[in-house]
């Protein structure tokens, strides 16, 4: 880290004084040349043989480079900044072993569509093929978990490439981008020359608004509906469209329901907000899917952790689906309309034409939805429940994490038991408020992914919510957290079990419990604290509240909170694999 | 209900296109029969043809997939229309002295071209239509079979139209 800070006082080199002339740099210059032109300042990474010119280049430049314990951490730590700030985030490594590193990294962004820009060393060119030393082939591992890859042969394409990876990963449906530049490539020097022309990709084409006919068609659907519902997911959140989704609720009275992804699209307790649905979604959220006969899906993708049994899913409903890649217009189920576009202009679309006066009276159905909402278990099991000395109730330690960590805060959790009860209970009131690996569900994401986000909104409280498994996976990011002097309050759920993986053995195979018990975790508090950071035991519900309030205005480096709880908790409402979604257990009815 | 379908890819000549497009095939477990991919007339350019087994939302899927990687520039499902459609077969025969005359008249029935003759064998070549090289390689069965290689499928479209589009780009090219 010192280092990394240094280099922000250093010069600035000759190469960025006379930007934009032509000239001859090394590849490895105009590697960073290129990520200072897309206004890059910050990378996470790990050096090795194969990305050495790259990283000496660096000490030419003002980029700050962090310098992770690990690539996948570093990738997170790409994504989380993504996420947290709506740029692209960049990691880099090294050629084999720290290119399939970054590969979990990179499928979790994939599968979330998160822009990060990576950047692999590959071994020098003649090495190619020959199973060289750290040679693993980089570009054909990322295929199946990237938007696109590249693989650079020739030193004066560089600029091009970078320019054009940029694009791509922050474009249409976002996601990550690799880049794997052998060494002598990033070696030879070749004329500079800077990518002026805009990116031309044939074929390649970025949806923007609707046609004023789909408007109309979507329209119509919406003035002959009589129980119409808003199911909307993370591409609300990528195309900014929080603002106008307000607004035409507030103007419509339809209510919305969000996925794990869209949390935060609208704020939490908005009347109109039901909530998340799916698998772990409110029961009057997925009544409501059930029973509505009209869906617009907002850049959402009917994951099959949303719908339950495809075949019950909104079987009442004609389904509108806008989203920005067709790909995803009837891949899981049968729409009636499907509309290409981005989901804000479509929202503004609709807001200029939307005549109130041609609505349907939605009374009869907001009643039928609070009177479940009264009878649902999210608050009640919440309300006034603590829990005792070593069981502190989980929902309680989320909820009062929402009341003292305040509105702006970044809420960014791992994945488990604890995440979904941070999904259920926490009051996320704005768009990239709450961070999660939804789709891919990457263990050890959290930690390295706070990290990230910190970097991105350093003015900002960021809380992760970690379960003691999840947390181990990538524990070594410590070092970076505290060295870089990252406050991240860590609240780990320590049930000293592998808790979801528990529950379905729990629940779904008679309790034949197997390879989940984490008895023999370390003492969490003592390991932060060894790696330089704070941390704080709490055995008691009393004491949640003083803990968090500490761990909050502490600043200048990580403080973990061991919340001790019982290894029994299980996450409720849920909808057993392959049933519907009216098919919850737990559901408190 | 699934049933062969002819999709034309113009992609890139781009490292890794043909990978990528494989990649997809068994990552999505599309069904594919054939495939085919040559330079264009554009030497950047090639036409990948695809023959693959799905029914219609499958074959949708596959052309959106196909669309979405970023070197493929447009995709053309050609089944429902007309098409000409041609496929290459090469085949080696037991043709000893005796039986040779009688291969060469099967042959000259298909307008099949005789590439090699052996002492014991002939090779045959045939391009036509899957349905005409099935019932060549039929006709040859009783002479005794030694080896087949066939290509897969390569198609255009059976009118005055292109197959592909003058290239373009930023325009909507997946109709929903
Ligand atoms: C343990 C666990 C439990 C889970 N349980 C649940 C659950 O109960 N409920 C739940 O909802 N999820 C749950 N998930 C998450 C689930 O697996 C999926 O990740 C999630 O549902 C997908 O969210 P999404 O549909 O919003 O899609 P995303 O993955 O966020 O995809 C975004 C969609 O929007 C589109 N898009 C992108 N940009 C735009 C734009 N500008 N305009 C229009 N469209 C755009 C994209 O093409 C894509 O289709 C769980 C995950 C885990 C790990
Ligand atoms: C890398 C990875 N490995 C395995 C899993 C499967 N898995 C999902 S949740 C879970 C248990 C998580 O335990 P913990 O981190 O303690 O959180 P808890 O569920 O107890 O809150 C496991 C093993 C996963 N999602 N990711």
């Amino acid at each position: 880290m010192t280092s990394a800070r240094k280099l922000k006082d250093a010069p600035p080199a000759a190469a960025e004084n006379n930007n934009g002339v032509r000239q001859m740099l090394s590849g490895a210059d105009m590697v960073i040349r290129s990520l200072a032109r897309e206004g890059v300042d910050l990378i996470f990474g790990y050096p090795g043989g194969a990305i050495m010119p790259v990283y000496d280049a660096l000490l030419n430049h003002s980029i700050t480079h962090i310098l992770t314990r690990h690539e996948q951490g570093a990738a997170h730590m790409a994504d989380g900044y993504a996420r947290a700030s709506g740029r692209v985030g960049v990691c880099m490594a090294t050629s084999g072993p720290g290119a399939t590193n970054l590969v979990t990294g990179l499928a979790t962004a994939y599968m979330d569509s998160v822009p990060i820009v990576a950047i692999t060393g590959q071994v020098s060119s003649a090495l190619i093929g020959t199973d060289g030393f750290q040679e693993a082939d980089a570009f054909g591992l990322s295929f199946p978990i990237t938007k696109h890859s590249y693989f650079v042969s020739r030193t004066e394409n560089i600029p091009a490439v970078m320019k054009e990876a940029f694009y791509i990963a922050r474009t249409g449906r976002p996601g990550p981008v690799l880049i794997d530049i052998p060494k002598d490539v990033q070696q030879r020097t070749a004329l500079y020359e800077p990518p002026e022309a805009p990116v031309v990709l044939p074929g390649h084409f970025i949806a923007g608004k609707a046609r004023d006919e789909e408007i109309e068609t979507i329209l119509g659907e919406i003035y002959r509906a009589r129980r119409p519902l808003l199911y909307v997911g993370g591409g609300a959140i990528t195309s900014g469209a929080s603002e106008v989704l307000r607004r035409f609720v507030e103007r419509t009275k339809i209510p919305v329901t969000t996925t794990l992804m869209g949390l935060g699209a609208l704020p939490r307790y908005h009347p109109q907000s039901l909530g998340m649905l799916g698998m772990h979604g409110a029961v009057h959220a997925n009544r409501a899917v059930t029973d509505a006969d009209f869906l617009l899906a907002l850049g959402a993708r009917f994951d099959d952790r949303v719908t339950g049994r495809k075949d019950r899913f909104a079987r009442n409903a004609r389904i509108v689906h806008v989203d920005i890649d067709p790909a995803e217009i009837g891949k899981n189920v049968v729409v009636h309309v499907g509309v290409q576009a981005d989901a804000r202009c479509v929202l503004e679309q609709i807001m200029e034409r939307l005549e109130t006066g041609r609505l349907r009276d939605y009374g009869p159905w907001h009643a039928r939805i609070e009177a479940w909402r009264a009878k649902q278990p999210l608050q009640a099991l919440a309300k006034g429940v603590k829990g005792s000395r070593d069981n502190i109730s989980p929902r309680y330690i989320v909820e009062e994490i929402g009341r003292l960590a305040g509105e702006e805060a970044v809420i960014v959790t791992d994945v488990g038991q604890h995440q979904m009860w941070a999904a259920q209970y926490y009051p996320v009131t704005r768009p990239r408020g709450f961070l999660t690996s939804g789709g891919l569900g990457t263990m050890g994401y959290g930690f390295p992914a706070a990290i990230g986000a910190k970097f991105a909104c350093p003015d900002r409280t960021v809380v992760l919510i970690g379960g003691d498994g999840g947390f181990q996976m990538n524990i070594q990011e410590l070092t970076t957290a505290v060295s870089n002097k990252i406050h991240v309050v860590i609240a780990l759920f320590d049930n000293q079990a592998l808790g979801m993986v528990r529950q379905w053995q729990n629940l779904f195979h008679d309790q034949r419990y197997s390879s989940v018990d984490l008895k023999d975790n370390p003492d969490f508090v003592k390991v932060a604290e060894a790696f330089g950071g704070r941390g704080r035991d709490v055995h008691d519900p009393e004491e949640v509240t003083p803990a968090l309030e500490q761990a909050l205005a502490a600043r200048g480096g990580p403080f973990l909170l061991r919340f001790r709880l019982h290894n029994d908790e299980n996450v409720f409402p849920i909808v057993p694999a392959g049933a519907g979604l009216d098919e919850a257990i737990g559901g408190g009815e | 209900m699934k049933r062969p379908t002819t999709i034309c890819a113009l992609t890139e000549n781009r490292p890794g296109v043909l990978a990528r497009i494989a990649g997809l095939f068994s990552r999505r477990a599309y069904n594919l029969l054939s495939v085919t991919a040559e330079q264009t007339a554009t030497p950047e350019l090639y036409c990948i043809t695809l023959v693959v087994m799905e029914n219609d939302a499958g074959v949708e899927q596959v052309c959106k997939q196909l669309w979405k990687l970023i070197d493929v520039e447009q995709v053309v499902t050609l089944s429902p229309r007309p098409a000409v459609e041609r496929q290459l077969v090469l085949v080696k025969v037991k043709a000893p002295n005796g039986q040779r005359a009688r291969v060469r008249e099967e042959a000259a029935v298909f307008h099949a071209n005789t590439l090699h003759v052996g002492a014991e064998t002939m090779t045959l070549e045939l391009a036509g239509d899957p349905a005409q090289i099935n019932d060549f390689l039929k006709a040859l069965e009783p002479f005794g079979v030694l080896e087949v290689v066939r290509s897969g499928k390569i198609s255009l479209l059976r009118s005055d139209a292109t197959t592909f589009e003058p290239r373009r780009h930023g325009e909507r090219l997946v109709k929903l």
